[in-house]
């Protein structure tokens, strides 16, 4: 029994050697973006209230007194809170507090039972209650192992989930981004249909200027080598120009 | 779309024809047919432009009338204020590089952001991919133009060209008809739009009659003889410039392109010229001659066409 109050004095070291350590820009880059703190007077206040709750609950096949449960409950509520005071992760506090709840082992069980509870329903939820509540005896290197496998589990779930969204989002953008590529074709097509139309029409305002150059010589023209060529050497030859000409003196 | 203007540019005289014709420049046939009220010019002479080879005041004037006519030409394409101009500007066979170094210069004015001079029968020949075995003969007003086409860019001795075209025929018309009828009163224009009504009668028993004044009086004259005469005249040198370009071809080849010619350009609507030609190819061993789709429009369309398959990376870099 003393070795499971001393155990259960070590509540903060076991939080802390059951979790893992993230850095805050790790989980960022995992995609999580909300992290819940809870703060050790929580924890207190719902380790209090479970193990009034559970002593109650004990208390009651016993045939005692509405007196004597009364004292028995403040009694335990005066050992935990000098219990967390003291400081839980504290050496010196560990040793009083085995002292004194030296008297009460059935109490320390129950609170060590209920801060057990009190634990995974903080972190974990329903998950990981059905395996705690079933056996408090449960060794708690087996449970730090659980709670750190629930907890990576428990990231990883959030990493991938956030993964799988972003990807799901980029896939429709690019659909979307696809879709509005194809009417913009489209449109372009009719555009030059109609363009090519109302130029052949009398009195018609639309200009050869209008339309694009570089209509692009098609790759699938029989002519299109010798075209290439053609292209080429005329292209050449007035640059040729254009360099004499740019050779010429000036007027004046 | 497609626009035609005469190579010819008119400015208001005074102030009174300024403000009756309510225009500061005129061009084309608009120009000749106010020609009373304005001072007309004609930036071309023999289809290239002219002043680079004149002086003083006649040269600014024929600069001015060029710079003026691209601008119009440029206009008349209706680019959006955002788009580059790029032009493929047609030059007869034979222009030098001074000639074509004007034409650049004129484009340069008008806001074309690059231009690309280019032999007008390759245009004609381009358009109609025809690259191969084949002579364009391009018939203008100011030059025909031939162009022998065995596959690559043509070069100076692929080419002829002709400085009695359209306007040639028109002068000899005129004089022709001057000749028979002294008292006849019209000018050139009139000779030429009877030339271009009645070009038919050199193969066939129409006659052509026109109506010109003579001591003011509307008066039926027969021109038949005159017009025939004259459209002829075209034929001998066309004949003799095939000649050059067929013997001066690969012996193996010569017949591919005797067997090709083509005929482009508003001359080449003559009637019976494809005829003349061929019955005058007898002496080199005989061919077969044929008019391309729409003649006038060729070397335009086929320009166009050079102009849009032409990589915008060569536009590019000469409108640097």
């Amino acid at each position: 029994m003393k070795d499971s109050v001393k155990t259960s004095t070590t509540l903060r070291a076991q939080l802390v050697a059951g979790t893992t350590t993230h850095a805050v820009d790790d989980l960022a880059t995992n995609g999580i973006r909300k992290v819940r703190v809870l703060s050790e007077s929580q924890l207190s206040s719902t380790l209090r209230l479970a193990v009034n709750r559970v002593l109650r609950d004990q208390l009651q096949g016993l045939g005692l007194t509405a007196e004597q449960v009364r004292i028995l409950s403040d009694r335990s509520e005066k050992e935990l809170h000098e219990l967390l005071a003291a400081g839980l992760t504290s050496q010196n506090a560990e040793e009083t507090t085995t002292a004194r709840v030296g008297a009460h082992p059935s109490t320390i069980e129950s609170i060590l039972a209920d801060e057990q509870l009190a634990l995974q329903k903080l972190l974990h939820g329903e998950t990981l209650s059905s395996s705690i509540t079933k056996n408090t005896s449960e060794d708690l290197m087996t449970l730090e192992k659980r709670i750190a496998q629930d907890l990576g589990s428990l990231i990883d779930k959030d990493w991938r989930n956030e993964l799988r969204q972003i990807e799901d989002s980029n896939k429709r953008q690019i659909l979307l981004l696809e879709q509005r590529i194809s009417k913009l074709v489209r449109a372009l097509e009719s555009t030059d249909r109609v363009l090519a139309h109302l130029q052949q029409q009398p009195g018609s305002q639309v200009g050869p200027g209008q339309f694009a150059a570089g209509a692009a010589l098609d790759s699938d023209n029989p002519l299109y080598q010798k075209k290439s060529q053609l292209l080429q050497a005329l292209f050449q030859a007035n640059l040729k120009l254009r360099e004499l000409d740019k050779e010429r003196p000036t007027d004046g | 779309m497609r626009e035609v203007v005469g190579s010819v540019v008119g400015w208001p005289k005074d102030n009174v024809s300024s403000k009756t014709l309510g225009k500061s420049i005129l061009y084309g046939d608009e120009a000749l047919n106010h020609r009373l009220a304005l001072d007309l010019v004609f930036p071309l002479a023999d289809g290239n432009l002219s002043f680079p080879n004149l002086n003083g005041e006649a040269q600014r004037k024929s600069k001015a009338a060029a710079e003026a006519l691209m601008l119009h030409l440029v206009e008349l394409a209706r680019a959006r204020k955002d788009q580059l101009v790029y032009a493929v500007i047609g030059a007869p066979a034979d222009a030098t590089i001074h000639n074509k170094q004007a034409i650049l210069e004129v484009g340069a004015h008008a806001g074309i952001s690059a231009a690309m001079v280019v032999s007008e029968p390759f245009s004609v020949a381009y358009g109609i991919d025809t690259l191969d075995d084949a002579i364009i003969v391009d018939i203008g007003a100011g030059t025909i133009d031939l162009c022998r086409l065995h596959g690559t860019l043509p070069e100076r001795d692929d080419q002829i060209s002709i400085n009695r075209a359209g306007n040639y025929i028109d002068q000899e018309l005129a004089k022709r008809i001057k000749a028979r009828y002294p008292e006849a009163q019209f000018s050139q224009n009139m000779a030429k739009k009877a030339k271009e009504r009645f070009s038919r009668v050199i193969e066939s028993e129409d006659r052509a009659i026109v109506s010109f004044p003579v001591n003011g009086r509307p008066t039926e004259l027969d021109v038949t003889a005159e017009i025939r005469e004259a459209v002829s005249l075209i034929v001998p040198e066309i004949l003799d410039a095939i000649q050059k370009l067929v013997a001066s071809f690969d012996p193996e080849f010569q017949h591919r392109i005797r067997e090709r010619v083509l005929l482009s350009g508003g001359g080449s609507q003559i009637f019976g010229l494809r005829k003349a030609l061929e019955d005058g190819m007898r002496r080199i061993g005989g061919g077969n001659v044929a008019l391309v789709d729409e003649p006038v429009y060729a070397g335009a369309t086929g320009s166009l066409k050079l102009a849009r398959e032409m990589p915008a990376e060569y536009w590019e870099k000469l409108s640097r």
